[in-house]
């Protein structure tokens, strides 16, 4: 372009001579920029929403939570407060009961054990009969090696 | 040309200083930057950082039928503000209302220049609720966790208590507090200026995690029945204190423990301090005649006398310069060694430790345990305390008097597990009362620990058929009809600066039954009785009261119906 071109001051085309001027193909890519924009904008919003409302729903869940194993606490300690034997011994003794004072065993033939008195008696065998075996007697060691024990032992304690 | 020269200087001169202010400047901003960036930049997280300490619940506490025994519960304290509470009159309508306190005090309260005041303690969940729901300005409610125990003073000693911080004192609480306790939580976030934590701030939220629960080998029928008990021969035989022990001879599990006078651990504070430690596993006392079934069983084991060994009893004897006297200060002629039992006789088992020797005496002692820890799961536990010959402040008379359980100084857990491992073949077992721990998704079942083997298997069994013959020789208070018991009575004196106390006794019996198949051991102890100063009209009849009840809760028939029961399950295999 030459210097000496003319240039037309007329509104219409200063206007389509303006530098934002943009053509149709620019004006969709720009919308498609901005849905874009749009679209992840609205989608981090939604996100963000949802999860703040989780965020207050866990809160809630978790105090609920805590309020009910308080409750339950409270329920657990409210029977045991009403299983204590000072309780029920005065209310059994009010409703006219009594302690066992004579105490008469019939012996049964042929009675069947229950599981548990099986289990009991499985239990006791390994408890007290099993170790015997285990620990044979030791012989009572003789007097010097008694008192050369009791030497290191004196040491030990730096007596 | 000087003037040139002096404004030049005190151009340089100002130069130098901005320069060396710039290099201060710079050293500062290099130290705030890079040196100390991380605790600058921590100290600007920490201005809108939140954090929070979750408190973990405290593990439960539970007997051997999972009865509950200790636990916590949740309860708010309720506090104010006054200088931001908008409408302190219409506030107290309200708060005087719902917590049944008067209106004006409340005003009072609430109008005051106070920037902080407490006002109720223990609110119930329910009207904490409420006042959140009011969301007074000005109103705070905290949580707190409160240990409660809903037996009240059943087995106080054993069990301890929690003080107002959360830690756990004395017996299980005490012995247990890490297990029970449990670990803290924490939360962390961004805190908004309502102070809350932003949501979509980091965060990050560790829950807490609770303590264990403990199950007891704490039976907790027979620990009533033996408190009960106690506490009626305490009063009746007009005695300062009394423990009882009831424990299983083949495991060592304690069934129950008790002790009067005893403590509320829900209102510990109110109570002396001297009576948080719990006698039976802290205290010493010198256990006097129950002793003489060590002395018995040493001497047995080791073969220096038999049940048919006859000694000469003059009525006294001398044992290194020491003349020992019977209780009774007689003579008894030729007797044997279930008639030393029987007729507890201070001379005949010191005979009988002078024939061991001291060495192999004392072997014995310390293989009962006596000495040490029995490491029982308890706080506060004493060793005792035992003299031996290698000590300088051990006499040869200690031999003599050590013999019938004097100069000699036990736990009452002590003596209990020794006289069990006589009724368990010989073996001593480890005493314990945590029978299982439940922590979260693991479970520990603990399991009976033997310590040594004591005595063989044939001294066991015949030192018990000796305590049998002796009890029922004696026509002992203590013998429960149908039942074979084996036991001894002991009465001792009580050490004074300078000897002993010329009237005051501390009463004991220890015994198990039945005989043959030893379920349960029973130790008791009368502190200073005023009735009787003998400790078979006093703990001898105490035992029979609990014996007979005990074989009801745990189900031991008679020894005859027992025993034909066995011989029939024998002839039918």
């Amino acid at each position: 372009m030459s210097s000496n071109t003319m240039i037309s001051l007329r509104p219409a085309n200063v206007i389509r001579r303006l530098p934002w001027q943009i053509d149709s193909k620019a004006a969709l890519g720009f919308l498609l920029i901005l849905g874009t924009f749009s679209l992840v904008g609205w989608l981090y919003l939604t996100q963000a929403s949802v999860v703040t409302t989780t965020s207050y729903r866990i809160d809630e869940l978790r105090l609920e939570l805590d309020q009910l194993k308080n409750q339950n606490a409270m329920l657990a300690l409210e029977i045991a407060e009403l299983e204590a034997l000072p309780r029920v011994e005065t209310r059994a003794r009010e409703l006219g009961l009594q302690p066992t004072t004579n105490v008469r065993f019939l012996p049964v033939s042929n009675y069947p054990l229950g599981a548990e008195e099986e289990i009991l008696a499985g239990k006791s065998a390994v408890y007290g009969r099993e170790p015997l075996d285990m620990y044979p007697t030791e012989p009572v060691p003789s007097s010097w090696w008694v008192q050369l024990l009791d030497d290191f032992a004196a040491w030990l304690e730096g007596k | 040309m000087k003037t040139v020269d002096s404004s030049q200087y005190r151009i340089y001169t100002v130069m130098a200083v901005m320069c060396a202010a710039g290099v201060v400047l710079v050293g500062q901003l290099i130290r705030w930057q890079i040196i100390e960036h991380h605790r600058f930049r921590a100290l600007a997280e920490a201005e809108h950082q939140d954090e929070m300490v979750i408190p973990p619940r405290r593990g439960e506490i539970r007997d051997r039928n999972e009865y509950l025994l200790a636990a916590d519960v949740i309860e708010y304290d309720l506090s104010a503000s006054p200088k931001i509470i908008s409408d302190p009159y219409a506030t107290a309508d309200r708060l005087a209302r719902l917590l049944d306190i008067p209106r004006d005090e409340l005003v009072k309260t609430l109008s005051s220049d106070a920037t902080w005041t407490p006002l109720v303690q223990g609110v119930p969940q329910a009207v904490a609720e409420k006042l959140v729901e009011w969301d007074v300005v000005g109103l705070q409610v905290e949580p707190r966790a409160k240990r409660v125990y809903p037996e009240e003073d059943m087995a106080a000693h054993l069990l301890g208590f929690v003080n107002s911080n959360g830690n756990g004192f004395y017996g299980v609480e005490g012995y247990y507090d890490s297990m029970l306790r449990g670990q803290a939580g924490l939360r962390t976030g961004e805190r908004s200026p309502f102070g809350e934590i932003i949501p979509l701030g980091a965060s990050r939220f560790v829950p807490p995690v609770s303590g264990a629960t403990l199950y007891l080998t704490i039976d907790r029928n027979i620990q009533y029945l033996i408190e009960a008990e106690l506490e009626k021969a305490v009063v009746g035989y007009g005695a300062q204190r009394g423990s009882v022990i009831v424990l299983n001879p083949k495991t060592g599990a304690i069934l129950g423990m008790a002790n009067y006078p005893t403590y509320d651990p829900n209102n510990y504070s109110v109570s002396s301090e001297s009576l948080f430690f719990d006698p039976n596993v802290s205290e010493q006392y010198e256990p006097g005649s129950v002793f003489k079934i060590i002395t018995m069983a040493a001497g047995l084991d080791a073969g220096a006398v038999s049940p048919g060994t006859i000694i000469y009893d003059g009525g006294y004897m001398e044992v290194g310069g020491r003349v020992i006297y019977n209780w009774d200060r007689q003579g008894h002629g030729n007797v044997d060694m279930t008639d030393v039992l029987a007729k507890s006789l201070n001379v005949g088992v010191a005979q009988v430790a002078t024939a061991l020797g001291k060495d192999r005496f004392y072997t014995y002692v310390k293989r009962f345990g006596f000495g040490h820890l029995t490491q029982i799961d308890l706080g506060s536990e004493g060793p005792g305390t035992l003299k031996t010959p290698r000590e300088a402040n051990w006499y040869e008379s200690d031999l003599g008097t050590n013999s019938f359980g004097q100069g000699i100084a036990v736990t009452p857990v002590q003596i209990a597990t020794a006289v069990a491992a006589i009724a368990n073949d010989g073996l001593l077992m480890k005493p314990y009362v945590v029978q299982r721990v439940v922590d979260g998704q693991r479970e520990i079942e603990v399991q009976p620990t033997v310590v040594r083997r004591a005595v063989s298997n044939a001294t066991a069994a015949t030192l018990t058929e000796m305590l049998v013959t002796a009890l029922e020789q004696a026509n002992s208070e203590a013998l429960l009809p149908g039942y074979r018991i084996a036991g001894k009575t002991g009465t001792a004196e009580i050490p004074i600066p300078g000897g002993y106390h010329p009237t005051l006794t501390l009463g004991s019996f220890a015994g198990y039954l039945p005989a043959d198949n030893p379920q349960v051991l029973v130790l008791i102890i009368i502190d200073r009785p005023t009735s009787s100063r003998w400790g078979s009209r006093t703990a001898a009849p105490t035992f029979r009261r609990i014996a007979e009840r005990l074989v009801v809760l745990l189900d031991i028939p008679p020894d005859d119906v027992r025993l034909a029961q066995n011989q029939e399950a024998v002839i039918t295999d």
